[in-house]
């Protein structure tokens, strides 16, 4: 009846547009699912020395604003994810574990030496690529893997400070350096040592907050008085510099203060005041006359963040720029091919100075000499 | 064109249920939602208010604290031993909200000259280039620093400072009690609550770790922008969720409180209304449709068989009484209908008997006719027997004939089924039969009927068997002289409702010098006339015999 080709017209009806409906929602969801690349971020957030993170994942996230501003990556958005590692590599392990787990192909951090052995562990044999703004251990150099550096090697630095303090006429060197950060610091105190003694320098006396807990910054400066040393080596965070000269100040202690890049970190001058006057310290590359997207990412920190950049935010936003280009570049989000583009390439131009790369991931740049003069850092 | 009652009947269910079956729900659904937001809109506003007077209470009780130190301090300021004295009771009997963890005094030169609780790496210190030392000698006003992580504590503060007479006094605030406070409500309301500094950066979050963190609020900058003096309330992204955000200063420190609530989570009582909803109202839907379905099917079911007893009763099967069984209506119609079937019924016998007497009688008339005729012309038969000229004889034989001939339509007649139409083929060969004994030309003429299956009624059936009772007579008469023999053939057919008469004989034909448009004799006179009658015409030809061409409309 007529009647009854209606009603199953009707169900033929209600029944074409559920599965339509079906396939629309796998679409969008296949769709969704596809339309972002995830590249996770790890570092120290929390923590003592959780400034350095804090500041990077500052400097990523610009970076992923500003990429996915001009339009992603052929379309797709970046997404950053980000993880705390605190301060401690068996938490960085697992955190990469969970990235590589989560199907995240690309791995920004994380930032402190320590963590570089642990990381290179848990990316052995997997389909990922990590690029670390400031790992600068050498021991990880020369290791054909899916670990990238975009930050010299600590010898390089070690060399320039050095060079420095024997021109500069020093004699009789303290040496304090921040064994919790054992990866970053041994090289470089063990290198400083050995090049300082050879170029007719003396290290009066060293410390390794082995027993800070115990030892006041007092006490440490009491011992580098009584040794009568004319200049200081930090190889230390900024803020533990700059307890270290208040200390010094405060007795009126006249010294020579040098330090490696970790020093510009953790707002050494308001920490230090006027005890950190004169300090002298490796720091990223930065020319006189400043690029103009340098200064671009200068004024867009600022907005962000209501606070001036430091070299980890400005590694941490380039290490996400040469993984952009690499991924536009490459044509490609196999970590493998993307790998291979930013060796091959092996040249890339930073915010301030070009970045090399080797075959090997691990990155050769200019650095600078920078003193605190009047409140202010000035280059030398 | 008509109207199909399956699609109105369709029509009228969207019409009459879904259609408010949807209106409602979309306008339960709207003053839902609405009322949802009017209510989350009180929680929020009382739990914003609420909250801001929290912090205010805790710093009126800190101000305190902080402004009566400031005063013995002053009054003191000359004794270095006194003033320790003064910050580390304030320090050991502080009231527990907003811990302050550690207090400086610092001159006029940024040096700290006493500290609490005491820390020999602290005092005498420079501080010169901190915020906290320089901006309350520069303003004379207090100053509250973002948030940061003591270095000694490892736990997110904020650094208040106040001016005083000799220089500056510094507090580290714990921000724990705000980070607790604000995470105990937040297991309850499920929302997220942040206090943020000026620069947005998080001081206290329900997620404590964004705290920790020193994460910053992307929101904060353009509400601040937008802030008159009023809670804002706004849609925006955050964490990449679609949230509701309510923020609002807090004036002394600079600082704000922002609440989000997910609109999904918050939607998720009305979602979960839309989806019962959306099901009731399918099933509503179905439920309808399935009754309607059944219901009308039985409706169409029983008008079918309703329609197909029709059709019998129109064919004059009147067995059955109809019936519709189901509803009351249909009782009645089929009561009705019944009722007219039985009247129809009994009107039809009636006819149908009055209609019977009628053929009887009217079968009588004709027979009676018929005999009448018969009587007359036997009469004429009769009448001939006792004249001896042969000519004269012959002519009250052919009025014999031509009597006989009408009678013999009247037999054909009250023999058929409706009377008023006689068989031609039986009638020519009765007529022929009649003719020929007549004649008495039995062994010498024979007779060919090529006559078609026609009825033809009596009005023209009577001209038509004179014309061939005339026709015949003439052939027997004149066409085969001195017992010649011969064949008579009457070709009749219909076509396209014209008869057509073609009579013809292989007699001697008619004499050479007769004019058939002028004869005057009985027969020919009443051969044309009679076609005049039929309103056809006639054709002759004589040649080896004789052949006439009649064609006449049939009536």
């Amino acid at each position: 009846m007529r009647i009854m080709n209606i009603f199953l017209k009707l169900k033929s009806f209600t029944v074409g547009l559920l599965v339509l409906s079906l396939f629309i929602n796998i679409f969008l969801l296949s769709c969704k699912k596809s339309n972002t690349i995830d590249v996770g971020f790890v570092a120290a957030l929390s923590g003592r020395k959780s400034e350095l993170g804090v500041l990077a994942r500052n400097g990523a996230r610009l970076a992923i604003k500003e990429i996915n501003e001009r339009g992603g990556i052929k379309g797709k958005k970046l997404k950053l994810i980000i993880r705390d590692n605190k301060e401690d590599p068996e938490v960085n392990k697992t955190v990469i574990n969970d990235f590589i787990n989560g199907d995240i192909k690309f791995i920004i951090g994380p930032l402190m030496s320590k963590m570089a052995k642990g990381t290179l562990e848990a990316i052995n044999n997997k389909n990922v690529l990590v690029i670390s703004p400031t790992i600068s251990t050498e021991a990880v150099k020369n290791l054909d893997d899916n670990f990238l550096r975009i930050m010299n090697y600590a010898s390089f630095q070690t060399n320039i400070i050095c060079t420095k303090m024997i021109k500069d006429g020093m004699k009789r060197t303290v040496l304090i350096y921040d064994l919790s950060n054992k990866e970053y610091v041994e090289p470089i105190a063990s290198l400083f040592k050995k090049k300082f003694v050879s170029m007719g320098g003396k290290i009066v006396y060293e410390n390794s907050f082995k027993e800070k807990s115990k030892t006041t910054f007092s006490s440490i400066a009491d011992q580098i008085i009584s040794k009568r040393a004319d200049s200081i080596l930090f190889v230390t965070s900024g803020i533990d510099a700059a307890v270290l000269c208040q200390q010094l100040y405060k007795k009126k202690y006249g010294i020579a203060k040098y330090g490696t890049t970790w020093v510009r970190t953790g707002d050494i001058i308001k920490h230090g005041g006027r005890s950190v006057e004169g300090l002298i310290f490796t720091n990223i590359f930065t020319s006189k006359k400043k690029s103009k997207v340098y200064l671009k990412f200068y004024d867009n920190y600022i907005k962000d963040y209501h606070k001036k950049p430091v070299f980890i935010g400005q590694y941490s936003y380039e290490s996400l720029m040469i993984l952009s280009k690499a991924l536009k570049e490459s044509n490609s989000q196999k970590p493998a091919m993307v790998k291979h583009y930013i060796i091959t390439k092996g040249s890339f131009q930073g915010l301030q100075e070009i970045i090399k790369i080797n075959k090997y991931g691990d990155a050769f740049r200019k650095l600078s000499l920078v003193v605190i003069k009047n409140g202010e850092f000035s280059l030398l | 064109m008509k109207k199909n009652l399956a699609k109105i009947i369709i029509s009228s269910i969207i019409a009459a249920v879904v259609l408010p079956l949807i209106i409602i729900g979309i306008i339960n659904i709207s003053l839902s939602t609405n009322f949802l937001r009017l209510e989350i809109n009180k929680k929020n506003t009382v739990l914003i208010k609420s909250l801001k007077n929290q912090i205010d209470h805790y710093f009126e009780i800190k101000l305190n604290d902080i402004y009566l130190l400031k005063e013995i301090i002053e009054k003191d300021s000359g004794n270095p031993a006194l003033i320790q004295f003064h910050i580390d009771t304030l320090i050991e009997h502080q009231s527990q909200l907003l811990q302050i963890e550690n207090i400086k005094i610092i001159n006029k030169r940024g040096i700290v000259t006493a500290v609490s609780p005491k820390s020999l790496d602290v005092l005498h210190s420079d501080q010169s280039r901190q915020k906290y030392f320089i901006e309350p000698l520069k303003t004379n006003k207090p100053y509250y620093s973002s948030s940061l992580i003591s270095p000694q504590l490892n736990k997110p503060i904020v650094i208040f400072s106040i001016p005083y007479k000799d220089g500056v006094i510094s507090f580290s605030l714990a921000l724990e009690d705000f980070n607790k406070f604000i995470a105990d409500i937040n297991i309850e309301l499920k929302s997220q609550i942040a206090l943020v500094d000026n620069t947005g950066t998080y001081i206290a979050h329900s997620h404590t770790k964004k705290a920790l963190q020193r994460d910053v609020d992307n929101n904060y900058k353009s509400l601040k922008k937008d802030y008159k003096g009023n809670q804002i309330v706004r849609k925006l992204m955050y964490d990449d969720t679609s949230m509701i955000c309510y923020m609002m200063m807090i004036k002394k420190t600079d600082w704000a409180i922002i609440i989000y609530e997910s609109l999904d989570e918050l939607y998720a009582p009305v979602l979960r209304l839309y989806l019962i909803l959306a099901l009731g109202t399918i099933a509503v839907i179905l439920i309808v449709l399935l009754l309607f379905t059944r219901q009308i099917r039985r409706i169409f079911h029983n008008l079918k068989e309703f329609i197909e007893r029709i059709k019998k009763i129109s064919m004059g099967d009147y067995d059955k009484f109809v019936e519709i069984p189901g509803y009351e209506e249909f009782d009645e119609v089929a009561n009705a209908f019944n009722l007219m079937m039985v009247n129809i019924r009994d009107r039809e016998e009636k006819i149908n008997n009055s209609l019977k007497e009628k053929e009887i009688l009217l079968k009588e008339v004709h027979h009676r006719v018929k005999n009448n005729m018969q009587i007359i012309s036997s009469l004429f038969n009769l009448q001939s027997t006792n004249i001896e000229n042969d000519e004269e004889r012959f002519q009250y034989e052919k009025s014999s004939s031509r009597v006989k001939a009408m009678a013999l339509v009247y037999e054909n007649i009250y023999q058929s089924e409706d009377f008023t139409h006689i068989a031609f083929p039986k009638y020519i060969a009765n007529l022929f039969d009649s003719l020929i004994g007549l004649f008495n030309k039995f062994d010498k003429v024979t007779f060919e009927n090529r006559v078609d299956d026609i009825n033809i009624n009596l009005n023209q059936a009577i001209p038509c068997g004179l014309i061939l009772n005339e026709l015949l007579m003439n052939s027997m008469k004149h066409g085969f002289p001195n017992s010649a023999t011969g064949v008579i053939i009457i070709d009749f057919q219909l076509r396209d409702h014209v008869v057509y008469i073609e009579y013809s004989d292989n007699g001697i034909g008619f004499a050479d010098d007769i004019d058939f448009e002028s004869a005057d004799t009985l027969g020919f006179t009443l051969i044309k006339s009679l076609v005049n009658q039929l309103k056809g015409t006639i054709e002759f030809n004589s040649n080896e015999g004789i052949k006439i061409n009649i064609e006449f409309p049939l009536l």
